[in-house]
């Protein structure tokens, strides 16, 4: 009998994966823990069982690669070799290689990091002769050992990792989904019997059986698409080594995700932020080792990354004890470049001077001078942020170390929303943004030239009719209340004739013809089957600003 | 139909060495993947046979061979190895084990070497 071996290639690209997940785990351990011997024979079983996965598959180059790395592992198991900085890179090397010979079916350095791994580079040669080696090396490779490239590939494989077509899905969920389908399909075939013999008492029995169904099969249907934090997080730790290699900083990553999930694509869009601030964190946050040993800090710099539960919203915080943010920099800066007025910067009090780091000029100034701001992107993270219906906080302490604080919804299948009636049209706004609703009578309306302002406990909020949305169908009836949304740190009011209820919504992409219409988020469709457009709270600001308000 | 135990710590190995053998009249009663679940899985299955990986977590194979045989001297295990596992090959030979299949896994020779394992 002959044996297609083709026919196990998804079985093994998966066990490949997290075998080569499972090694970059172990080469972090060595490098952060020193050597010791189960952490090396860990990383050797590793290499062992990819290369007779990779020999039974016929794949020749992947199991001479991990043959290799195997045999350089048995040297140092036996104390031949010591493992050291250089050796731990060569071994990153192969990990690199065998990744890409996931992705792409080769593996274009092989020569090159066999001869390494033959020689035990790091361990034996002399000085001179790593000198010659890195030289020759860098000749004729080096375009592809430029740090940036490195970055890329880094934020390239969180991307590939998260935004895959299949994800894993826990037994559990499809068993009790299973179970709560048959369920529901026997309570159908109970309202069908109690409808055809017309026993009408029963049938609110058989309905309320059918609505809790409905309820859990939804709920866990949801469930199913939740995915834990780590999946995204376990990618950090080996791209925070890279940057600080780079850097020449020392750092440790400690994750904490409590056991956290996210729905999936909620996940994919902070994935990228957090790179962001993580790769910050290590470049302006954290200080040069010797900078930290003479203000008194240990030698290596701390980055913690993690994530929390409240409620049905995840807190993920990016810390680090690193330089923190001078405050009165930034202002200076702003300031000199016109990115904001006297005025405006004279009133902005402790931690509102942060929101200038938003500001997208900020971004290539900070690079240019590489002050101890942060900068780099961060509008880009923000909005990001934003567009989750989430929010960015700042906290920092100079000297100490600054906090980014994401807080993100759990999921974005099922919102909670706002149901408010606008030229008697029902409408939903997130409510996660809605932070109050004021009467627009008692004289809590008035007018500032040709716009109109809301009083909302004392703070005067800019107030907007449909018209913000939809442009000019006209004024509609006088309305009765002002619903206060917050986007960031700005806040406007809607007016609205009647806010109905708190209703939870799953919300649909317009149809393309109607997508290209601005202000709304999309469309639900409401218990009664009644259509209800979402508004995009953001986009209420945008058109402001278009208008030409003067707030914000 | 002769009942057989198959120890590897990759669920690869073990998908494609449990095809090999039901395709081939053979039953796998149980898979383990590390050594400690082999002698745990052999105490209470009693398989007839059992192929089993070398390098593995918490136990290797040749820890687990040893106890399987403290435990029941008539047990039959063939060792599966990689290329250039030769001297733990013969250890685990020394120490009982009645046979060996190497990896990259040539079918034919699996079923002839169980076959014969059975027999010896």
């Amino acid at each position: 009998m002959s044996l297609d071996a083709s026919a196990y290639h998804d079985i093994f690209n998966t066990e490949a994966a997290e075998l080569l997940d499972g090694l970059n785990d172990s080469l972090l351990a060595l490098e952060r823990n020193g050597a010791n011997e189960s952490q090396i024979n860990e990383t050797f079983r590793i290499a062992h069982t990819l290369k007779g996965m990779a020999a039974t598959m016929g794949f020749d180059r992947m199991a001479d690669l991990t043959h290799g790395m195997e045999t350089l592992l048995d040297r140092v198991r036996s104390g031949e070799i010591a493992i050291d900085g250089e050796l731990l890179d060569l071994l990153f090397s192969c990990l690199d290689a065998l990744n890409s010979f996931l992705k792409n079916g080769d593996i274009d350095n092989l020569e090159e990091l066999k001869s390494a791994l033959d020689l035990g580079r790091g361990a034996y040669i002399s000085e001179i002769e790593t000198v010659v080696i890195n030289k020759l090396k860098c000749d004729i490779k080096a375009p592809d050992v430029k740090p940036p490239k490195q970055r890329d590939k880094a934020v390239s494989r969180i991307k590939q990792t998260t935004h895959g077509e299949t994800i894993r899905v826990n037994a559990a969920h499809l068993d009790n989904l299973l179970n709560l389908v048959s369920e529901m399909v026997i309570s159908l075939t109970h309202l069908e019997v109690i409808i055809s013999s017309k026993q009408f008492e029963s049938l609110t029995t058989a309905f309320d059986k059918l609505n809790i169904i409905a309820s859990e099969l939804q709920q866990e249907t949801l469930q199913m698409r939740m995915v834990p934090v780590s999946y995204t997080f376990n990618r950090f730790p080996r791209m925070v080594r890279d940057a600080a290699h780079q850097l020449g900083k020392e750092v440790d990553l400690m994750v904490k995700d409590h056991n956290i999930k996210l729905d999936r694509m909620v996940l994919d869009e902070i994935s990228e932020p957090l790179v962001h601030l993580l790769r910050n964190a290590v470049d302006h946050g954290i200080e040069p080792p010797d900078d930290r040993v003479d203000s008194g800090k240990p030698r290596r710099g701390t980055i913690s990354l993690s994530a929390a539960r409240k409620h049905d919203i995840a807190i993920i915080e990016v810390s680090d004890d690193g330089r923190g943010i001078d405050v009165e920099k930034i202002k200076r800066i702003s300031l000199e470049k016109g990115m904001a007025t006297k005025e405006e910067i004279e009133s902005m009090e402790g931690d509102n001077a942060y929101s200038l780091l938003y500001r997208p000029k900020f971004t290539t100034m900070s690079e240019a001078t590489s002050i101890s701001g942060r900068g780099v992107g961060l509008n880009a993270v923000k909005d990001k942020i934003d567009a989750l219906g989430g929010v960015l906080r700042i906290h920092s302490k100079l000297g100490l170390g600054t906090t980014f604080s994401l807080e993100v919804p759990l999921t974005l299948a099922l919102i909670p929303a706002l149901m408010v009636t606008i030229r008697r049209q029902i409408f939903a706004l997130p409510l996660s943004n809605v932070i109050d609703i004021v009467s627009c009578r008692n004289g809590n309306v008035r007018r500032i030239g040709d716009s109109q302002v809301v009083i909302m406990r004392g703070e005067t909020v800019p107030l907007v009719d449909q018209q913000a949305i939809f442009g000019g169908i006209g004024p509609g009836r006088e309305p009765g209340y002002a619903v206060i949304v917050q986007v960031g740190d700005n806040k406007i009011g809607l007016k609205v004739e009647h806010v109905l209820r708190k209703q939870e919504i799953v919300v649909k992409p317009l149809c393309e013809f109607l997508q290209c219409i601005n202000g709304l988020a999309g469309s639900a469709v409401l218990g009664d089957g009644r259509v209800a457009l979402v508004i995009d709270p953001r986009s209420l600001l945008q058109n402001r600003h278009d208008l030409g308000g003067s707030y914000a | 139909m002769k009942r057989v135990l198959v120890v590897d710590d990759a669920v690869f190995m073990r998908t494609m060495i449990k095809d090999i053998l039901t395709r081939n009249g053979f039953t796998v009663v149980g898979e383990a993947a590390t050594g400690v679940e082999a002698v745990d899985k052999y105490n209470y299955l009693k398989p007839d046979l059992v192929t089993m990986d070398i390098t593995m977590p918490e136990m290797d194979g040749i820890s687990a061979l040893k106890i399987i045989l403290e435990n029941d001297v008539d047990a039959r295990v063939v060792m599966v190895s990689a290329m250039g596992q030769e001297k733990l090959i013969f250890e685990a030979l020394g120490a009982g084990a009645v046979d060996f299949i190497t990896k990259p896994f040539q079918p034919n020779k699996i079923i002839k070497t169980l076959t014969n394992s059975l027999n010896k």
